[in-house]
């Protein structure tokens, strides 16, 4: 069995987003991903900001690295 | 009552004004130049009995409708926040006594109001200098009662006014009337000749599939139709039936006159009527969205959502236009940011898939903005109220379903609720009613239908108007209708009314 071209999954890390007073914690691949998920959470619960949320810079989001 | 010494804006107004345009404009917003004006609660009071003019033809209903409002401001049961009037400029009222967060959200409500006035397609053909208009048809009806007597004048715009609702709302985008046919233009004589109505057919078979007999009955019927249709008149129903009694009643011509400004005036005020929902639900997302966005200070939080939960209240069993216009432009941003439309989105039979749809579209804003350029209330509440947003807004309720065992969506409660709503919208609520025949019974009277459509028409009321209509044509009157599931046709001589059941309608006839 020849198992050498299966890709393994790529591991998922949890990353903790703050913008303003609203911060979450998301699991993502990469930072750019948990922006991503992040704009994409804040858009739901905040229907009514949505056009600033996908306005706003990525520098505005603080993001870190929990685990 | 001194309308024209308003105070212009404080000089801390006029920082607050530039500063709320600054951010419409940024938010895209496209309006007419906009000038507020500081007025107190009493001109406030006498501009808003004036229908937001400073100055219109005199009558004693204004008078009434002042008296009512000082009333209830005085009585504190009710107070006018704003005043904005669809003009080129556009003219805004502020209170003087409002403090200055009120004063921020009036502005920017004013800006999503003249925004709205400007693109709606709905106001499209007003008149946007009914400021002079109005004015000059103050003049006007000035001067009849000068040289006529003001009880002759007042009388007459009295029979005027109970009729001003019997216009065509919609004939501003529709050409309803060719204008008069052209001396020189033959094609229908040449259609009269050449239209015997034969089939395409060889010689040997002519006979046979072109009958001689009953080609000669066909035409002999088409001849008769045209010449009933050239007796008729109006050759065709005329739903505007201030411009038929304009045109043909037998009036003065200050009367004419006075008539036809009672018919500008109505057509000018109807797409407000046509577009409550809407333009109300655009200004407060205008002024909701600038104001939490930009315009509120910490101080001003508390009292600016009071006013906001004010003026959103919905009372149970009362439609808050305010409310259901604001939610429905809101559910519309959201809906189309999250791409929620389309077959794909319709034909997903998964409801939570649906609940929690998001294809990033972005495209909210920009759909608002198609929308009212495009929209009054009917075709608003038509395309986008959906059962989801009548659930969330409580419009109605789940039913438990024993069977099933599960709280339901009554699907057709929504179509109830939806229909009833249109229905309430339909010709701004009133009934539809038309001139079929001016010279009914070949005696000159008036016979007006009016479209059955589950309401009954008010008798007294429809008697009173029959009256008012008498005093114009000056002739028995009639309107067919339908009374206690009967064809009827209700009529006024100039002496007394008469109600009179009928088997067959006119129309039918």
């Amino acid at each position: 069995m020849n198992t050498g071209n299966q890709q393994s999954e790529p591991s998922k890390r949890m990353f903790h987003v703050q913008v303003g007073h609203h911060q979450m914690t998301v699991e993502a691949e990469s930072r750019a991903e948990a922006l991503s998920i992040a704009r994409r959470k804040l858009g739901a619960d905040l229907p009514r900001l949505w056009d600033m949320i996908y306005d706003m810079q990525d520098t505005d989001f603080d993001i870190r690295q929990t685990e | 009552m001194a309308l024209h010494s308003f105070t212009p804006l404080t000089e801390e107004l006029c920082k607050i004004q530039q500063e709320i345009e600054g951010y419409a404009q940024r938010y895209g917003l496209d309006f007419y130049p906009t000038i507020f004006e500081l007025v107190d609660h009493d001109q406030l009071n006498a501009i808003a009995a004036y229908g937001g003019f400073p100055t219109r033809y005199p009558h004693w209903r204004f008078g009434m409708e002042y008296e009512q409002l000082s009333k209830g401001y005085t009585y504190g049961l009710q107070k006018i926040y704003e005043l904005v009037i669809n003009n080129d400029p556009c003219y805004a009222y502020l209170m003087k006594s409002n403090e200055l967060t009120d004063q921020k959200l009036v502005m920017a409500h004013v800006y999503g109001h003249c925004d709205f006035f400007k693109n709606n397609h709905w106001f499209s053909q007003t008149n946007r200098k009914m400021m002079d208009e109005m004015a000059n048809h103050g003049n006007r009806v000035r001067r009849y009662m000068d040289r006529f007597g003001v009880e002759e004048v007042e009388t007459f715009i009295d029979a005027c006014l109970s009729l001003e609702d019997l216009v065509d709302i919609y004939s501003p985008f529709i050409k309803r009337h060719d204008g008069p046919p052209s001396r020189y233009d033959f094609s229908a004589a040449a259609e009269e000749d050449s239209g015997d109505g034969k089939f395409k057919a060889k010689q040997y078979m002519d006979r046979f599939i072109n009958p001689p007999d009953v080609l000669r009955a066909q035409q002999d019927a088409r001849r008769e139709e045209q010449q009933a249709q050239e007796q008729r008149f109006p050759a065709e129903p005329q739903r505007d039936v201030l411009r038929f009694l304009v045109e043909h009643a037998p009036l003065k011509a200050w009367q004419a006159d006075v008539l036809s400004i009672i018919r500008d005036e109505a057509y000018y005020f109807a797409p407000q009527g046509q577009t409550k929902i809407m333009n109300e639900g655009w200004a407060t997302y205008w002024h909701s969205t600038i104001m939490t966005r930009h315009g509120l200070q910490p101080a001003d939080v508390i009292n600016y959502a009071d006013h906001t939960a004010g003026t959103l209240a919905t009372q149970p069993g009362r439609l808050n236009p305010y409310k259901l216009g604001l939610e429905l432009f809101r559910d519309i941003e959201d809906r189309w940011n999250r791409g929620k439309f389309g077959r794909e989105y319709e034909e997903c039979d998964d409801w939570r898939a649906q609940q929690e749809w998001n294809t990033e579209a972005g495209l909210g804003r920009e759909k608002i903005f198609e929308v009212r350029r495009v929209h009054n209330d009917i075709t608003f509440i038509d395309s986008f109220l959906t059962p989801e947003f009548c659930r969330r807004q409580n419009l109605f309720s789940f039913a438990y379903n024993q069977q099933s065992d599960y709280y339901e969506l009554e699907g057709r409660e929504f179509q109830k609720i939806k229909q009833r709503l249109l229905f309430g919208l339909t010709n701004r609520g009133r009934p539809h009613i038309h001139v079929r025949d001016a010279n009914h019974k070949n005696r000159g009277e008036l016979y007006l239908g009016h479209r059955y459509e589950g309401v009954e028409l008010d008798l007294a009321y429809a008697k009173d108007t029959l009256q008012n209509l008498y005093s114009l044509w000056k002739r028995p009157v009639h309107i067919e209708t339908q009374l206690e599931e009967d064809l009827s046709i209700v009529s006024f001589d100039g002496t007394e009314h008469h109600v009179t059941k009928e088997k067959k309608s006119k129309e039918s006839a």
